[in-house]
């Protein structure tokens, strides 16, 4: 509880910043995203590199190290300063955002669930001010949501682990220096029995399988990562080798995600204002203009005003949700539930948004005339990775209905 | 940026919530039925004091100062826990601000003089409503049909008003119409009726409507009925008023998605079907899981609406898409939970001994009358 007044308002030097951001991201991402999208594996290495300044300037989208305030040096990079870039950004590309450097999604898991010493070993690289990667190895052919289906192992082997299994959709997972495995050391223990391993590029038995041919987010590098007897040192386990149970496997790669999905809903939301921005552009620019009509009943308004209203305050709805989610992160309460709701919301709007737009643009917003079509085939996997909307749905009813995963499977 | 409440909104809306959940809800249903509500719950409602809270002190209010301004916030908060407990009760409790808000904000100063240190200080709930619905299928706040001209004796109003909550007894009644010979600006002048026998007024049958029935809904019929405008100048009110029933009526529709999710919440928690409690279905579980997040939406959407006109109204500045927002979510979602909670209770949702089909009456009427709620 607080004395301080309700407000929804950045502060006057972070809307600054956005302002800033807003047209980084027109100039320097959306024309380079539109480019790769037609390049599927050719990375726009010139907005990788302008983010990677950007970042380096301290005015970045970092969900590693953002999220403890380390990221840029300054007091104010939290969760929720670093959502609002991560809209504004993706205003601008989404799928260039997720090539951004730095520790990534695997980044996120060491800061959640490792050791002081880990996050000196194996974050401070990334401040180093040079262009690095990292990466989250969870998802498997057989293996997404349900964690505890993981089939890649991992065995002790004196002062070792031997991994071995195959890794999919890991995102900039070819380029990263670091990446974090999770694999099974018993697989008896279904979902108890995951742990998370730190694997460094080069280590010998890591390999790089294919690279993923994807309908959208195509600047976005996906992976397959293959491990054969690949060796790592035992300090490399990712946390304590006993850990506490709420750090322990599935639950530190939850932990992880409860700091990453308000990034990925704001993200979903930048690419839903784009859409809508766009379009209502291109309607006003035609003949007898277009206004949104706000305050009149729907008798009143046409089905096009109808339909740009309801978008937009399916926007706000997922804006603010994330911007919640992000707010209790900040304030160390929990928000498992928030954050759940936020992505569940962002996916499910962006995909609705990009939807109806391409349909009210007519047959144009089908062809590369508009950067509609892309946007809509971008916005699906926001309603997929980190938690498909199914299973944040789980969450959600198990957290309202006071069910175990085991009374609500 | 912070998104919590603060330390006396939370108490405020914890200190409602505690009186709307044992002094309302247990007996709604009765109400609902007996199409009466209980007069010693009003006013106990009233004596709580929270229409006061925006009011300075030579006016009868609470507030420190005479140039304070009712919080559109604060009577978010207030509206959102009535309306969870019961709409019609909702409705009657919080009509005097109807008169409260507009005269606090843009009154004559002569008027809020001779009007609120009386109504402020009763001690009972004053027999004070707002007029703003009218029956035409196109009715929005933007094109009232009730219109005001001049005579000597100062404004009389011609026009149809519906749905008026306690029109049957009000003594003070804020009615919305528009100038006369200004058929094409989107806006409407407030005007007070005062006194219960106002000339040119006259009073109908109670409405049959689909929901709520516990408050008497009425029509009033004006016929050049003498009113005094409430404004202290003309075309000061037309889009703070527009936009604080907007935010009304985004704040009842939470308050009813709220209890209508929750409702069937538990239901689904104790009801068993083939060996386990329903809400062990994903289908069912999905449902809840879809309204809860989108309740939680339409609080944020709401606060956020009340926060900027709190904010910027007195600088001059329009909350009308914030406003516009959350109301038009919060009338859609509204009925979609009190469908689904319906639909979750099965037979029993069609039942009038639970509450799921009262949610579903009383969420179909939030779309079809701005105005009803100001804050």
């Amino acid at each position: 509880m607080t004395t301080h007044a309700l407000d929804f308002d950045p502060t006057e030097k972070e809307a600054n910043i956005l302002a800033f951001l807003h047209t980084f991201a027109e100039n320097a991402m959306r024309p380079a995203s539109i480019i790769a999208d037609a390049h599927e594996h050719e990375r726009p290495q010139g907005a990788i590199e302008a983010l990677h300044q950007l970042q380096s300037g301290g005015m970045g989208y970092r969900s590693g190290s953002a999220v403890d305030g380390t990221g840029d040096g300054s007091p104010a990079a939290k969760a929720l300063t670093s959502i609002l870039r991560a809209e504004e950004l993706s205003w601008g590309a989404a799928s260039i955002l997720l090539s951004r450097p730095g520790p990534g999604l695997g980044g996120a898991a060491i800061q959640a669930s490792g050791t002081p010493a880990q996050k000196e070993q194996w974050l401070k690289r990334y401040e180093d001010g040079s262009v690095r990667f990292g990466a989250m190895a969870l998802t498997e052919s057989n293996a997404g949501s349900d964690v505890s289906a993981i089939e890649t192992t991992a065995v002790q082997d004196g002062d070792h682990w031997l991994l071995n299994g195959t890794k999919i959709f890991a995102t900039n997972g070819a380029c990263a220096d670091v990446v974090v495995v999770w694999a099974t050391v018993d697989k008896s223990k279904g979902k108890d029995g995951i742990r998370a391993f730190i694997v460094e590029k080069g280590t010998p038995g890591f390999s790089i399988g294919r690279l993923e041919h994807k309908m959208g987010i195509r600047a976005s590098e996906t992976a397959e990562l293959v491990f054969q007897d690949c060796r790592i040192p035992r300090a490399n386990l990712l946390g304590e080798e006993n850990p506490s149970a709420e750090k322990k496997g599935f639950k530190g790669a939850m932990a992880t995600f409860d700091l990453t999905r308000p990034g990925v809903a704001a993200m979903a939301v930048g690419i839903a204002r784009a859409a809508l921005e766009h379009t209502v552009q291109v309607l006003e620019s035609e003949s007898g203009g277009f206004h949104l009509g706000y305050g009149r009943s729907r008798a009143h308004l046409s089905a096009l005003q109808d339909a740009v209203q309801a978008m937009d305050a399916q926007i706000e709805a997922a804006r603010l949700l994330a911007r919640r989610a992000a707010y209790l992160l900040d304030q160390k309460q929990p928000n498992a539930l928030e954050a759940s709701m936020a992505k569940a919301k962002a996916g499910r709007v962006v995909v609705d948004v990009c939807a109806t737009c391409v349909e009210l643009l007519g047959p144009a917003a089908l062809t590369r005339a508009h950067p509609l079509e892309m946007w809509l085939r971008d916005s699906k996997v926001f309603d997929i990775f980190e938690g498909t909307g199914q299973v944040q749905r789980l969450v959600i009813a198990r957290r309202i209905l006071g069910y175990t995963s085991k009374e609500l499977p | 940026m912070q998104l919590q409440l603060d330390e006396e909104r939370a108490l405020l809306k914890d200190t409602v919530r505690a009186f709307a959940k044992e002094q309302v809800r247990p007996h709604a249903r009765t109400w609902e039925e007996q199409g009466a509500l209980e007069g010693a719950a009003l006013d106990q409602a009233w004596q709580l004091g929270f229409a006061t809270l925006g009011i300075g002190p030579s006016y009868g209010g609470a507030a420190e100062r005479d140039d304070a301004t009712p919080s559109a916030l604060s009577n978010t908060l207030v509206l959102e826990e009535l309306a969870w407990a019961d709409l019609g009760f909702a409705l009657a409790a919080l009509s005097p601000l109807h008169v409260a808000v507009p005269l606090a904000l843009v009154g004559h100063e002569g008027l809020k003089r001779e009007v609120l240190p009386g109504m402020l200080g009763s001690a009972t709930l004053p027999k004070a409503t707002g007029a703003w619905v009218e029956s035409s299928r196109s009715y929005d706040l933007r094109a009232m049909r009730t219109r005001s001209s001049l005579t000597a004796q100062g404004p009389v109003l011609s026009g149809t008003k519906t749905l008026v909550p306690r029109g049957d007894i009000a003594e003070l009644t804020v009615v919305a119409a528009r100038a006369r010979g200004d058929d094409e600006a989107a806006s409407f002048e407030p005007y007070l009726l005062l006194g219960k026998n106002v000339s040119g007024l006259s009073r109908g049958q109670r409405c049959e409507v689909i929901g709520p029935r516990a408050v008497p809904l009425v029509d009033l019929t004006l016929d050049e009925a003498n009113a005094r405008p409430l404004a202290h100048k003309a075309g000061i009110a037309h889009g703070q008023l527009l936009e604080r029933a907007l935010v009304g009526s985004a704040a009842a529709s939470l308050g009813v998605a709220r209890a209508a999710v929750e409702y069937a919440v538990d239901y689904a928690r104790e009801r068993k079907a083939f060996g386990r409690a329903i809400a062990q279905n994903q289908s069912i579980a999905f449902m809840l899981a879809e309204g809860a997040m989108d309740v939680e939406a339409l609080r944020w959407l709401t606060w956020k609406a009340a926060w900027k006109i709190d904010r910027d109204h007195p600088k001059g500045e329009s909350a009308l898409a914030e406003a516009s927002r959350a109301a038009r979510f919060g009338a859609e979602l509204a009925f979609r939970v009190s469908d689904a909670c319906v639909q979750i209770l099965g037979g029993h949702g069609v039942i009038r001994d639970h509450l799921a089909e009262l949610f579903f009456r009383n969420s179909r009427t939030l779309a079809a009358t701005p105005g009803w709620f100001m804050v």
